[in-house]
């Protein structure tokens, strides 16, 4: 959170209504929140004031705040609330932040179900046609008809199947990506299938958010994949995270025509 | 905070992040919400475009186009001191908040600002156009709602802008 702040305050120098001087304050807040969380036996109180100040982003910029904003916020809050020097409570906090991540796995995957714009590759379909990042990728996946047709149409199609897709392997891509996102949580809870399933996620999630440069989102997911098998150290892979957001600081710094989120 | 209460909320806090995606489908499909956002974790599943907004204004029985006051005394503070630093346009306000809240953001401000600046008006329409990707049909349709307001003796409130 801490690094993420610095990045956004970077950002909301340039376009935020606000000016720096707010940004500026919440960040160095959380700045200070993550100094306080090296301190030995302070991480809880760490935890609070990142969440303080995670509270203050969300009250100021509300409704405009990133998903993985609220996962984070989610995970301070349980970290504040428990005493995880305690075995029983470190237990259940472990198990309410792997409950955490598999419900936001399983409803990623259950809201392409229920929004049904998978079955029939629609929306690989409408990013074919207009989404470079995922574009290039999709296309080898589309028959070379298909493909031409797809490209013609731009965003705003209304025509009636505008952006449905015949071929087998969008198909089997799109319709695979929701029933791995929906049995994924369960592989991950079950003991057996645990060591597999974090790793097949870890490869998905790293796919994905590759493509759709949501970098801050994968590292964020990645830590709380890392609660997972029992011999991956949480702490070592936090270290990495925290450094590869440094570098992203002074990425945005040294170049602030990068985008990503 | 006794053990029991703080473990209590630990597990609230975790079961409201398993309930809300449901209650924000809910909202996407009955408010035009974006799904993309407030953590429904349905990111990726619909393309979704920005929202576009029409004025006009009936004077004299007719009824005509109108175009956003671009005056800076309708550059107004939200929320006390969070956007005193140089003010906002409403209609930029509006625009972000309302592709992400759909219908629960109503344009009630914008028609403030468009009365006070057409003080002839009888009354001032604001049209909301949103397209939608619908997976049934495969394409992009367009959705729109009119809000009309009549303009009463009661002069409409706008707060004034920094610098006033």
């Amino acid at each position: 959170l801490p690094a993420e702040a610095a990045l956004n305050a970077i950002s909301l120098r340039e376009v935020s209504p606000l000016g720096s001087r707010y940004a500026t304050l919440i960040a160095s807040g959380l700045l200070a929140s993550f100094l306080l969380s090296l301190v030995p036996g302070r991480e809880r109180w760490a935890s609070a004031a990142s969440l303080t100040f995670a509270g203050l982003a969300a009250w100021t910029f509300f409704p405009s705040l990133s998903n993985h904003f609220a996962l984070a916020a989610s995970a301070l809050a349980i970290v504040t609330l428990l005493e995880i020097d305690r075995d029983s409570e470190a237990r259940l906090g472990l198990n309410l932040l792997r409950w955490t991540t598999g419900v936001v796995l399983f409803w990623t995957g259950l809201q392409k179900l229920l929004y049904g714009s998978y079955f029939h590759g629609q929306y690989f379909g409408w990013l074919v046609a207009n989404d470079e990042r995922f574009a290039r990728g999709l296309a080898l996946l589309v028959d070379s008809e298909e493909l031409a047709r797809l490209s013609k149409l731009g965003p705003v199609s209304s025509e009636i199947g505008a952006y449905r897709v015949d071929s087998l392997p969008l198909l089997v891509l799109a319709n695979g990506t929701m029933l791995f996102e929906l049995a994924a949580p369960f592989l991950l809870w079950w003991r057996k299938t645990r060591r597999w399933a974090v790793a097949a996620v870890v490869v998905f999630i790293v796919g994905v958010e590759a493509v759709a440069r949501e970098l801050l989102f994968g590292i964020l997911f990645l830590n709380l994949l890392a609660l997972f098998p029992e011999r991956v150290r949480p702490r070592r892979v936090a270290w990495a995270s925290v450094a590869v957001l440094g570098l992203l600081v002074v990425a945005r710094i040294a170049f602030p025509q990068w985008r990503f989120n | 905070l006794s053990g029991r209460l703080r473990r209590g909320l630990a597990v609230f806090v975790v079961a409201g992040v398993t309930l809300w995606p449901g209650a924000h489908h809910l909202l996407v499909r009955r408010h035009g919400m974006n799904p993309w956002e407030l953590a429904g974790w349905a990111m990726y599943c619909v393309p979704v475009f920005p929202v576009e907004v029409r004025l006009s204004v009936d004077e004299g029985g007719r009824t005509r186009s109108v175009e956003f006051p671009a005056d800076p005394r309708f550059l107004y503070r939200i929320h006390g001191f969070q956007k005193a630093e140089v003010g906002v346009s409403p209609l930029g306000e509006f625009l972000l908040e309302r592709s992400i809240l759909g219908s629960l953001r109503s344009p009630d401000d914008l028609a403030a600002v468009v009365a006070v600046a057409h003080p002839d008006a009888e009354a001032v329409t604001v049209e909301v156009l949103q397209r939608r990707f619908d997976p049934i049909t495969a394409r992009v349709r367009v959705d729109g709602v009119a809000y009309r307001y009549p303009v009463t003796d009661r002069a409409p409130e706008v707060e004034p802008g920094p610098g006033d």
